[in-house]
């Protein structure tokens, strides 16, 4: 199946009512917490930045020449612009609002990167992030051997099953976020879940290819493993991956019918129907960081904070920027591939939790893990990176 | 080399390259504002500047001035750009984006007085006072995207006008780097945050002098106490008369200490906004609706709620269940600082499902004496916009969403809170030529009522900026301005597009 239009890379041309309906508000609220403003302090990274560039692209004043990395890649996707825009208000995207109309950053960044795809002028570290991806179907060229060893050495079902774990393109061939998964089918394990993998047939959901620009890589993953989930005769998918979890409800359309959760949402039902017990303390003060695609992009911001609120001993406190206004850990977009100089988001979200003095970071995500375990290496920070599915699986 | 770039190649050894921008694209970004200024230039290159620079510190202010001075180039500085006029940009022009000035520097809770560097974003503010009890006196609508220095350059309005005044009277102290480069702290009479006559008020002349005098770089405002109880009262009348007699009661300077806010508002808006966002047909009869905001210690709030109340029945004000809940002027409100407005609310893209518009806003200042007249006569100025034959390519390509909600200036006077929404796709040659007639209009039948033109946004198009500050101030008090300017700034490098 050729994806729907309404789920691919929209062109600028298709964009500028977009544009212009920034410019014309111009408003600013996009530019006020945006990451990329706040650690280079260029607006032009900002929504309200990018749609100028775009229109200049459009009258011919810009040519794609003239956009640099700076611009063109800095953008994580988090979402803040497209979430706190003037005109992307609640009744707007009630009524006729969708992922082309709604006014955003990330669009615009998606966008430019599209044009530099289509013209060859992407970054070796993208490029190469892009054929691993067509490739393997993962960023870092892992092999199909590796994951289906992997899978078979977790014991983990390959065959038919309803419920399947997906685990995305990062593992297991990123120690951190490979961790992160054992712990989170070990936790599965222990609830007794019959749940099953896809394993080396599974490759990236196509998120990574949206976010680096690449419509067709996008098309051709999702038709992939819209073809794999319908064949393996799945019912319900939990993502570890909030990206993935993102990209299977808004880019699927065919999947519409089959439950989909992020792996949070499921511990949360575990939790209350007690197939999760937990018999040992965490005496330790931890934070919770949102991710981008779980919190503002999809409004999961309770379950993962519920659980961690049951493991007894453990004391949740939030960052100054949390839930709706957290701040991003860097790693979206082209982020964990491609390191721009002035950007140094998970830097700035570790300064955020050694602010509130905690002995621990939760995370739910595989690329926050490793952005923000960078993070506090980098500022060198006794705080430890935990993923909920490590800390819960501590608990039991 | 051009002047300009060697003067960029300067500042760039002076205050590093990380802070300054010279690409297109980020040229680009810092050309234009929030204000309709550029819906009357076809040509946006006309704003795009030779550069942008990010000082962090008033020593990288001083540095920039001074190399701009040697080579005599112009400078913008910008905040938030949320202001409707004078912070666009000009070619060959540099841009001082002062949005990385952004500590609070003093915090003195005894004298109720605050430091900040300009580029502090005021909700950043709001929420430094906030956590520690205290109540910011800055309160714009875009409170999330303006800045404190912003605050001072264009003197701005805030939500308690009435009891509070505006920005000029929070600002207790500025500090200022001239076109020369000299760094000079300036208060009301002395350079301590207080009222002196020690020395002249050289302050308030760079209140609202939007960039064309120096850069300011601090800003030193009062706050207080968070006030421990609060109400809010609304009533619908029937007759522009009785509603702006009761704003104007509610408002008088012998209820502000207590009445920190009252504002009109007229059916023209609210007929837009409840059908837009709450699907509801405003009954025709309400012809306006006066709110009122009561702050201060439980007791006196109670007793001058009864008392607010009394002056809303001795003009017949009333509320009916075919009207939305009183609470929905409050939510409206709440959405509008979400959302930075109603223009957001009801732009072609929420109504029609098209683009976003550019607000054009209006904002006489009007003393009581002639504000029933003039209300009447600006609905009648406004109708014609939208009837198509006085304006036929205007009123295609501009109406209006609010007419005027009526809200306290100065003991007296009002200013007269106009918003029409603009598509900017359509304004060509033609419009613009007829915008230009028809703001000349504006400008006539609010000198007819003895107004002034604006109170806090300041659009006047720019090609008759000085022509209408003449008719406002006189030639003589125009003379004394440039004298003023050509003291401070003789080779008019400061903000040069505005004012002179």
């Amino acid at each position: 199946m050729a994806i729907d239009r309404d789920y691919a890379i929209v062109s600028l041309q298709e964009y500028e009512p977009q544009l212009w309906t920034c410019i014309n508000c111009f408003c600013g609220l996009c530019v006020e917490s945006c990451p990329v403003f706040i650690e280079g302090r260029n607006e032009v990274g900002a929504a309200r930045g990018m749609a100028q560039v775009g229109l200049a692209l459009l009258s011919g004043e810009l040519e794609l020449a003239d956009l640099t990395d700076d611009l063109v890649y800095a953008c994580t996707g988090c979402r803040w612009c497209e979430w706190n825009c003037s005109l992307n208000t609640p009744l707007y995207i009630k009524r006729t609002g969708t992922r082309r109309t709604k006014v955003s950053g990330a669009t615009m960044a998606e966008i430019f990167r599209s044009m530099r795809a289509e013209e060859g002028q992407v970054p070796t570290q993208v490029r190469d992030a892009l054929n691993n991806l067509a490739n393997v179907g993962n960023p870092f060229g892992g092999s199909k051997q590796t994951k289906d060893k992997w899978v078979a050495d977790l014991g983990m079902s390959m065959e038919k099953t309803d419920t399947i774990l997906y685990v995305g393109a990062t593992i297991p061939y990123e120690d951190r976020a490979t961790k992160m998964a054992e712990a989170i089918v070990d936790v599965l394990k222990a609830a007794k879940i019959d749940v099953g993998m896809v394993g080396s047939k599974e490759m990236d959901s196509g998120a990574f290819a949206m976010m680096m620009g690449e419509d067709g890589l996008f098309a051709e993953m999702t038709e992939h493993n819209e073809e794999i989930i319908k064949n393996q005769g799945v019912r319900q998918i939990i993502c570890v991956s909030p990206h993935d979890y993102d990209a299977f409800t808004a880019y699927y359309p065919t999947l519409d019918g089959l439950e989909i959760k992020h792996y949070t949402q499921l511990f949360l039902e575990l939790v209350h129907s007690r197939r999760i017990k937990f018999t040992k303390r965490i005496n330790k003060r931890i934070t919770y960081h949102d991710p981008c695609y779980l919190g503002r992009k999809n409004d999961i911001y309770d379950e993962p904070r519920k659980v961690l609120q049951s493991i007894p001993g453990l004391e949740l406190v939030e960052m100054d920027k949390t839930r709706e206004t957290a701040y991003c850990c860097g790693g979206g977009g082209t982020g964990l591939f491609y390191e721009l100089p002035k950007i140094k988001m998970n830097m700035t979200r570790a300064d955020h939790a050694k602010a509130k003095n905690v002995d621990c970071i939760a995370v739910a995500c595989p690329i926050c893990l490793q952005m923000l375990d960078d993070g506090i290496k980098s500022r060198n920070y006794n705080i430890e990176i935990k993923d909920i599915g490590q800390l819960v699986r501590e608990a039991l | 080399m051009e002047a300009v770039q060697e003067c960029i190649r300067d500042i760039t050894k002076g205050i590093g390259e990380e802070k300054i921008s010279v690409d297109k694209p980020t040229r680009i970004a810092h050309r234009i504002t929030h204000g309709p200024e550029a819906l009357l230039h076809e040509d946006l290159g006309d704003f795009t500047p030779a550069a942008v620079v990010r000082p962090r510190t008033t020593e990288d202010v001083v540095t920039i001035v001074k190399h701009a001075n040697r080579y005599e180039i112009p400078l913008i500085p910008q905040g938030g750009r949320t202001c409707t006029y004078g912070a666009e940009s000009m070619r060959d022009g540099i841009v001082v984006d002062t949005t990385s000035m952004n500590e609070i520097l003093e915090f003195d809770e005894e004298a109720l007085r605050i430091g900040a560097q300009a580029g502090v974003r005021v909700v950043d503010y709001i929420d430094y006072l906030a956590k520690r009890g205290y109540m910011s006196l800055e309160f714009p609508t875009m409170n999330r995207a303006s800045t404190l220095g912003s605050r001072a350059s264009i003197s701005g309005y805030n939500k308690f006008e009435n009891r509070w005044g505006g920005s000029r009277d929070h600002i207790r102290g500025l500090e200022v780097v001239l076109a020369n480069g000299d760094v000079v702290q300036v208060g009301r009479g002395s350079s301590t945050p207080t009222k002196s006559v020690v020395g002249l008020d050289m302050m308030s002349m760079f209140i609202g002098s939007r960039g064309t005098l120096g850069i300011i770089t601090k800003v030193t405002e009062r706050f207080i106490p968070t006030p421990p109880a609060y109400v809010y009262g609304i009533r619908a009348f029937n007759t522009i008369e009785d509603a702006l007699r009761t704003y104007m009661e509610l408002r008088s300077p012998i209820n502000a200490g207590v009445i920190w806010r009252a504002k009109a508002y007229h059916k023209w808006l609210l007929s837009q906004a409840v059908k837009g966002s709450m699907e509801v047909e405003w009954p025709d009869d309400v012809v306006m609706l006066v709110d009122y905001h009561i702050l201060g210690e439980p007791d006196v709030v109670e007793a001058t709620k009864k008392h607010a109340e009394a002056i809303c029945k001795e003009h017949n004000g009333f509320w009916r269940d075919d009207m939305p809940p009183t609470d929905f002027v409050g939510r409206m409100h709440e959405t509008m600082e979400k959302y930075m407005g109603m223009a957001a609310l009801q732009s072609e893209r929420l109504v029609t499902g098209g683009m976003g518009n550019r607000i054009v806003p209006l904002d006489p200042q009007i003393s009581n004496k002639h504000l029933i007249n003039f209300y009447k006569d600006f609905l009648v100025f406004l109708k014609r916009l939208e009837d198509g034959k006085s304006y036929p390519r205007l009123s295609r390509s501009l109406r209006v969403l609010s007419p005027g909600a009526p809200v306290p200036g100065e003991e007296g006077w009002t200013k007269v809170w106009s918003l029409t929404l603009a598509n900017w796709k359509q304004f060509d040659k033609t419009t613009i030529q007829e915008f230009k007639s028809w703001f000349r209009e504006y400008a006539e039948l609010v000198w007819r009522h003895c107004g002034s033109l604006t109170g806090t946004h300041g659009f006047v198009p720019r090609e008759m900026e000085i022509e209408f500050i003449k008719r406002e101030v006189g030639e003589t008090g125009y003379e004394l301005m440039k004298t003023i300017k050509r003291a401070l700034d003789p080779k008019n490098i400061m903000n040069p597009n505005v004012k002179f």
